[in-house]
């Protein structure tokens, strides 16, 4: 077995188009295992992992590319190289994961191109690294496009002048942080493919917005848009400039008769804003602070909701759509789920109580959290820890109960985030499952444009396996944010997670609902 | 509608993004950006502050 290592320096490429390098030359014969990756403290770690660190060759810093690739021969090894070497300066195209790379859209070099090409665009999807997204912004916005702002770490000033800017121009700007839009049925970044209708949604939530969107769909309602605002929107120094403008075009859409607003708790001033700008709204707005002053809230509005899942519903009886299985339904479905699980639970040894949720949207691991606080007390840490909840200490080991966000920035520092590769959460979930505290693993499966098209056949297997290498293996409780007409498909996604001995539930709140009641009948 | 025209996207960044648009029918010019300077990061915090006239952000 051989190792052979090489650093390329100022060489930029995206996580993504490293990751499907990893896999080209993963696939070539006689290579065991290979590595293409930016030099993070989180890709080194990674490294040591699969065996694949050298740690006389490794003098690589943040901005490099580490290639690094074990082989049965010298030979063999090097020519993996080499045939890395060669994607990496585009001398030939990565295949992706077997499947062709598309062609047939046009490849410019600047926007300038892009814009003669494409004259007629009015949306301008930006996704390079934080630091240099406000200059690519700025000049979609001096073109007079809207734009909808994937990066993060992009510096709060700089978000508020491009707000700004985009305000006096009477453009949007859908970001910084903003993974979701669906627009006249079609999905921007990581979005479901739902049914169009007449709900539109304003979030400042990626994966709030998804599942907002997947359980509407289920519940018989529809999209007409979905837009984003960013995950700092309604911070006191952005003023909510993009939350205003999504109601203002929504409440001006032909085609939405309902808006649901969500979010997690704004600056109080901006709270009182977006409140007012609702209640002289023409159209019923759901409102949906997660983790917000409810109280306040149904004494100042005229629609509110605590979950996502309670919004979904709401609009959809706001929108005239009967819908089977109401909020009532929602104790029977717990109790039924409880009962299904009888025969696991009672196999579980005294010493498996705690709960790992290792979730790869933010905020669905936000609503378990604000779900499973009251009933576990101290004994609950998160990485994104809400007030009151113990942040973690080592993300290496967890302890008590604990919630994790595998998205946050810390743990995918130069990797694609987990809905795009879901193999640092594969990592967890083999740790979780091996400590013998666990009782219950809880996960959210995303589904829809820009996933992992193989997550569902992957994490069913890595189930499957856990639950046959010994008896008392945790409880893994899944939710699939998905719909029929997703690629992956959410009935045949179901299906073979319930076969692989996964309990799956309809919705996230459910999901965490029933994982208070099992921690508390197992305490 | 939202957008003046919702049919054509320029995407500036990740192609997989590119793809999904692509692949959902919508007219899709892609961008292959690049860092100015490289990747390196003084000049390219030289070059924003000339362009952007500010103090270059926190990152």
């Amino acid at each position: 077995m051989v190792l052979v290592t090489e650093i390329k320096k100022n060489l930029y490429k995206d996580s993504i188009q490293l990751m499907r390098i990893s896999q080209s030359i993963k696939s070539l014969g006689g290579v065991v295992e290979a590595a293409v990756i930016m030099a993070t403290e989180t890709n080194i770690s990674y490294l040591l992992d699969l065996g694949l660190y050298d740690e006389n060759k490794i003098q690589a810093d943040n901005n490099d590319i580490i290639i690094a690739v074990k082989a049965e021969n010298r030979d063999i090894a090097e020519e993996a190289l080499r045939h890395a070497e060669d994607e990496l300066l585009g001398r030939v195209k990565a295949f992706d994961s077997g499947k062709k790379l598309t062609g047939g859209y046009p490849e410019v070099n600047t926007f300038q191109e892009a814009l003669r090409i494409a004259p007629e665009a009015d949306l301008v999807f930006i996704s390079v690294p934080g630091k240099h997204a406000a200059l690519v912004t700025k000049r979609a916005l001096e073109a007079g496009r809207n734009v909808m702002l994937f990066s993060d770490n992009v510096p709060l000033e700089d978000e508020v002048e491009l707000k700004r800017e985009a305000q006096k121009r009477g453009l949007l700007v859908m970001g910084p942080d903003c993974g979701t839009a669906i627009i006249d049925g079609k999905g921007y970044g990581f979005a479901n493919k739902v049914r169009k209708g007449t709900i539109g949604i304003a979030g400042a939530s990626g994966t709030g917005i998804q599942e907002l969107s997947v359980l509407i769909d289920r519940f018989g309602g529809g999209i007409s848009h979905a837009l984003g605002t960013g995950s700092r929107d309604l911070r006191r120094e952005v003023g909510g400039i993009s939350m205003l403008r999504c109601v203002d075009l929504l409440e001006k859409d032909d085609s939405t008769e309902v808006i649901i607003v969500i979010s997690k708790p704004p600056d109080p001033i901006v709270e009182d804003l977006i409140i007012q700008r609702i209640n002289r709204c023409q159209k019923p707005v759901v409102i949906n602070i997660l983790g917000g002053d409810i109280l306040k809230l149904q004494k100042n509005c005229r629609n509110t909701a605590a979950t996502l899942e309670e919004a979904a519903y709401l609009a959809i009886k706001l929108s005239g759509i009967k819908t089977a299985g109401e909020e009532e339904g929602k104790n029977e479905k717990i109790k039924n789920l409880l009962a299904d699980l009888k025969l696991q639970l009672s196999l579980l040894g005294p010493e498996q109580k705690y709960l790992r949720g290792l979730f790869t949207g933010g905020t669905l691991a936000y609503e378990a959290q604000l779900i499973l606080k009251n009933g576990t007390e101290d004994s609950l840490f998160s990485n994104i820890p809400l007030p009151g909840i113990k942040p973690v200490k080592d993300l290496r080991r967890s302890e008590g109960h604990t919630i994790l966000d595998l998205g946050d920035d810390l743990l995918t520092q130069g990797r694609p985030h987990p809905i795009i590769d879901p193999e640092i959460r594969h990592r967890f979930i083999r740790k979780e499952s091996g400590d013998p505290s666990v009782a219950v693993i809880m996960l959210d499966l995303i589904l829809g444009y820009g996933s992992n098209k193989t997550a569902v056949d992957d994490l069913s297997r890595l189930i499957k396996s856990l639950k046959g290498e010994k008896r008392k293996s945790p409880v893994f409780l899944v939710h699939v944010c998905g719909t029929e007409r997703d690629a992956q498909n959410l009935s045949a996604s179901e299906k073979l997670l319930v076969d692989a001995g996964a309990v799956v539930c309809e919705s996230n709140a459910l999901m965490a609902m029933l994982a208070l009641k099992i921690i508390n009948w197992i305490g | 509608m939202i957008l003046k025209n919702q049919n054509s996207v320029i995407n500036i960044g990740v192609s997989l993004f590119a793809e999904e648009m692509f692949n959902q029918g919508l007219k899709v010019v892609h961008v292959n950006w690049k860092p100015p300077a490289e990747g390196d990061s003084k000049v390219a915090d030289i070059l924003k502050r000339l362009a952007y006239g500010t103090k270059g952000g926190k990152q």
